[in-house]
């Protein structure tokens, strides 16, 4: 095991009755470690667990909280669920597409900024709703989403 | 009628039937039939994707709605379901055709169909796929998505045998739960999520297990394909005809399908006592030899010391004049012949080469039917019930594969396996490892007779190595036995008499009446000699002539030292075979045989089965079959043969097996201790010519424990020189924790490794070093 810390690792595993269980903590603990899921750190979950790296990879592929590179600076992520997508969330991560030429699911190249779509994130009450670095937010607004991921939003949900 | 007993008033059974009306006509099944299968049963079949008889129910794909009224819905009036989640109930009312049922369908359908790209025209699965003819039944004609389609890989490259599209994937998950529920080895995974769910290994790796073609025919639409029959023909082009795979002992059964006469794919044909309806990689995509460049043909002879052709007429005089010099002649091999002609070479070789000196063992197997050594035989299916499964220093998924995958699921259920030897042989799937140094089989064997003694339905499973300790020890456990076998028809040479010490049908030596009966001619009596002694004859050059059929000791027989002593020594070799092997390049004359594709007869697996063999292929133009060679040769020394085959003993002669010959004891020196084990992908029969098989190839393979490898400097995926008995071997290095410690194994039937020694020392060699067939054939053929 190279890309967990050991101990903290074996404690999650401790955790839980069955091994299989510990799946997305350990995942959680990859992305706290490196600041996203590195490829090994997968095979030292499968290990760990005694899986297939098939099956880890498949687990993490579908939950969109995991990264698989490294961060930006700033991560606005949108929710597009049903009552988010009716308040406009589509709009306006395409107003942010035009005005700075980034697909949603993709990253600045200077590293400052990624946008992307997300699955519900419960807080449809303040539809369109947003994750920005970790924290929850809404309801966004274009005017918004651009001052996120200039930075000035950063440490101010 | 009986009374029932006082106190013990058991609740009756429910009914094993229940009745129940489809479109309106009544119709019993079996309690629990699920509706997808009644509705077929009785003509009314629905459309299903997801569902599969080989695999449990998940209700993943909708399509197979059916209407349903009745208990236990009753209150709900009629509603529309999944039949292939749904059991029948009594009195339930099923409607197929009606019209919400319709409607359910055609929307599921369309549904499936928004981000397919339909490239039915140049999509392999055109004309049987079942997302086609779905829609064409029950689907609308026209879609009514008109949004931009979600684009993914097409051909994505998932390994040596199978492309994958993501794009035509309708996410039946049928081979996700085949790679989970029947293989226990998740090669493919789905990934990502709703409208991006797709396909794939785990880390974009490429397929890495033995059974993937598996899923080309599970996979109801063009996703999954053989990367071997891409853009090769449709299904309509083809002429299937009805076969038997001779990539191992199994014999699995399958569908060849040609066009043109060449063999464009083998598809697997469900005989659920012998294959349970899979086939191995190995089996479905080793085709390729048939049309091979490589092919022999046409006879050859040598001539001012090279090898030139000649006609079939001028190598049969050179062959019968030289096999009958003085000294006379002895045969090796017969082992991958069908039945019909082992018979004949055991005729050929008694009755025109007046000698008992053949022999089809020149690898490690010692016998191949358990009642030739007196144990007791088993059925395949007897591994499905089985409580205990005693692996005895057998690799199920390298020697027999398929019937690995019944192990497996034997296994998951309630099956105890126990692994005896050197190496984990079992590697997926439960299981309790009795590690044994190799020649420690018998006492660790003998260990378990109180296990076995317990059990309800042992089944040992021993492919046949090993000497009469082994064989002994076998016997005291008393429980029925399968042995996989070295090569395709072992059971058939064996059964045929091409062995020194028995006659044709387990005859001993001096109950010759009956086969000289069936043959109308004398046979001799006195035993003949074993490959080992025939080898050992051969090197002292008081052999006359030898006479090769399919066989090359080369890389099989366990001491290779002494195989090319011997044939250097022989003053006349003769080689039958398929391709230039190291052996044929070494030969006087070479005879070009049809391979198990492309002759018809009989041949006997491992479990005693006796299955039909077409000539699928026409082979290359000058090859002739082994039969007819043996006929051809018998009237070039002036023997008509009969064919016939002598009927077999009611007492079966008890043969008492000789050591096979294994390595010279090594002369100490080395540190790890030679293990020489069947690769399923290595070997110089068809498997070193195939090019399908090629990007697995692995004739110099060495894997090695952790622990020893770090002690020799040695990295997984790097190369390593192998030395002993005075010769050396390079090989690419497997670092494997299942082989224990203090042991190197290497492929029985690879270039070299048979010449090593019992023990042998490993270093780190440069990547450049590993080695070439081509520079392996001239090292031998320079004689
Ligand atoms: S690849 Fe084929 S078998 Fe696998 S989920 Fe897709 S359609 Fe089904
Ligand atoms: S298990 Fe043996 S007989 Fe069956 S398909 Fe594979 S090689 Fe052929
Ligand atoms: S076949 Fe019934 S849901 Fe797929």
């Amino acid at each position: 095991m190279t890309a967990l810390p050991a101990e903290e690792a074996r404690a999650i595993v401790a955790r839980y009755p069955s091994p299989r269980s510990a799946i997305l903590p350990l995942l959680w603990l990859g992305q706290r470690t490196a600041g996203h899921v590195t490829p090994e750190a997968v095979q030292d979950v499968a290990e760990l667990l005694d899986l297939r790296v098939s099956e880890v990879e498949s687990v993490l592929s579908f939950y969109t909280m995991f990264r698989r590179r490294p961060p930006a600076r700033c991560r606005l992520e949108v929710c597009r669920s049903l009552a988010c997508a009716m308040k406009g969330a589509e709009e306006i991560v395409e107003h942010v597409r035009e005005a700075t030429g980034v697909e949603p699911g993709g990253q600045s190249e200077d590293g400052q900024f990624s946008i992307a779509y997300v699955e519900c994130v419960a807080a449809c009450d303040h539809a369109p709703a947003y994750i920005f670095n970790e924290r929850m937010g809404g309801p966004l607004t274009r005017e918004a989403a651009l001052a996120l991921i200039r930075g000035e939003g950063v440490g101010r949900p | 009628m009986s009374s029932t007993p006082p106190g013990a008033a058991a609740p009756a059974p429910p009914p094993s039937t229940v009745a129940c009306t489809i479109n309106g006509r009544p119709h019993t099944f079996p309690r629990g039939t699920l509706i997808v299968d009644a509705v077929r049963q009785v003509g009314h079949p629905i459309p299903y994707y997801c569902y599969h008889p080989k695999l449990a129910p998940v209700g993943a794909c909708r399509v197979c709605m059916v209407q349903v009224e009745g208990p236990p819905v009753a209150a709900r009036g009629p509603i529309v379901t999944t039949g292939c989640t749904t059991p029948v109930f009594e009195g339930l009312k099923i409607e197929t055709m009606s019209e919400p049922a319709k409607l359910a369908r055609r929307q599921v359908l369309q549904f499936l169909l928004i981000n397919h790209p339909l490239d039915c025209p140049v999509c392999d699965k055109g004309g049987e796929c079942d997302l086609q003819d779905f829609t064409l039944g029950y689907g609308p004609g026209v879609s009514e998505f008109a949004e931009p389609k979600v684009l993914r890989r097409k051909a994505a490259d998932l390994g040596p045998f199978l492309v994958l599209d993501q794009e035509r994937c309708i996410m039946c998950q049928r081979c996700v739960r085949y790679e989970s529920e029947v293989l226990g080895e998740q090669n493919l995974v789905l990934k990502e999520r709703g409208d991006r769910t797709v396909i794939d290994t785990g880390q974009g790796e490429p397929y890495a297990g033995y059974f993937s073609g598996n899923n080309t025919e599970l996979c109801p639409v063009g996703a999954l394909t053989s990367r071997t029959y891409r853009f090769k023909a449709r299904p309509w082009d083809v002429r299937p005809v009805a076969s038997v795979c001779q990539g191992c002992s199994l014999g699995c059964n399958v569908t060849a399908q040609t066009r043109a006469g060449r063999i464009v794919r083998l598809m697997l044909r469900d005989n659920p006592a012998v294959d349970g309806g899979w086939l191995c990689d190995r089996g479905r995509y080793g085709f390729g030899h048939s049309a091979s460049p490589d092919r022999l043909t046409a006879p050859l002879v040598r001539r001012d010391g090279r090898l030139v052709p000649a006609s079939w007429d001028e190598a049969m005089a050179a062959a019968a004049g030289g096999l009958r010099r003085a000294g006379g002649a002895a045969v090796l091999g017969g082992a991958r012949l069908t039945d019909e002609e082992a018979v004949l070479l055991a005729e050929l070789t008694r009755v025109a080469l007046r000698t008992n000196d053949v022999d089809w063992r020149v690898g490690r197997q010692r016998f191949a039917a358990p009642e030739a050594v007196g144990a007791r035989g088993a059925a395949i299916a007897d591994l499905d019930g089985a409580d205990l499964v005693v692996l005895a220093d057998t690799c199920l998924v390298e020697e027999a594969p398929v019937l690995e995958i019944r192990l497996r699921r034997a296994a998951s259920r309630r099956t105890a396996v126990l692994d005896v030897g050197p190496v984990r042989n079992f590697r997926i799937g439960r299981s309790t490892r009795v590690p044994c140094p190799p020649d420690g089989l018998a006492a660790a064997l003998a260990s378990l007779g109180p296990k076995v003694a317990a059990a309800a339905r042992p089944v040992v499973i021993w492919n046949g190595r090993g000497s009469e300790d082994v064989a002994e020890a076998v016997r005291a456990l008393g429980a029925p036995v399968l042995v996989p076998g070295e090569w395709s028809n072992a059971r058939g040479a064996e059964k045929a008499g091409l062995v020194p010490d028995a006659l044709p049908g387990y005859h001993a030596l001096d109950d010759a009446a009956p086969v000289e009966a069936a043959w109308g001619a004398s046979v001799p009596r006195h035993p003949g000699r074993d490959a080992r002694a025939i080898l050992e004859a051969a090197a002292a050059g008081s052999i006359g002539g030898l006479y090769l059929v399919g066989a090359n000791p080369l890389r099989t027989f366990p001491d290779g030292g002494l195989a090319a002593a011997a044939l250097d020594k022989v003053p006349f070799l003769v080689v039958q075979d398929l391709f230039m092997t190291e052996a044929a390049a070494a030969a006087d004359v070479v005879l070009p045989a049809t391979g198990p594709l492309e002759k018809a007869g009989h041949v006997t697996n491992l479990a005693g089965n006796r299955q039909t063999l077409a000539a699928v292929a026409a082979g290359p133009g000058g090859a002739r079959s082994d039969g007819d060679i043996f006929h051809a040769l018998a009237a070039a020394c002036g023997v008509a043969l009969t064919g016939r085959a002598p009927e077999v003993a009611t007492e079966p002669v008890r043969r008492v097996l000789t050591p096979g010959g294994g390595p010279p004891a090594g002369p100490g020196g080395g540190a790890l201790r030679l293990l020489l084990r069947t690769r399923l992908y290595a070997g110089g029969g068809t498997t070193a010519f195939d090019p399908n098989l090629a990007p697995l190839r692995e004739d110099a393979v060495l894997r090695l424990h952790p622990r020893d490898a770090a002690a020799a400097g040695l990295e997984d995926g790097g190369a390593a020189y192998v030395k002993g008995g005075g010769s050396t071997l390079t090989a690419a290095v497997r670092v494997d924790p299942d082989v224990d410690a203090g042991h190197a194994e290497l492929p029985a039937h690879g270039f070299g490794p048979t010449r090593l020694g019992a023990w042998v020392d490993v270093q780190p060699a440069p990547a450049e070093a590993l080695p070439g067939r081509a520079a392996a054939i001239a090292a031998v053929s320079a004689r």
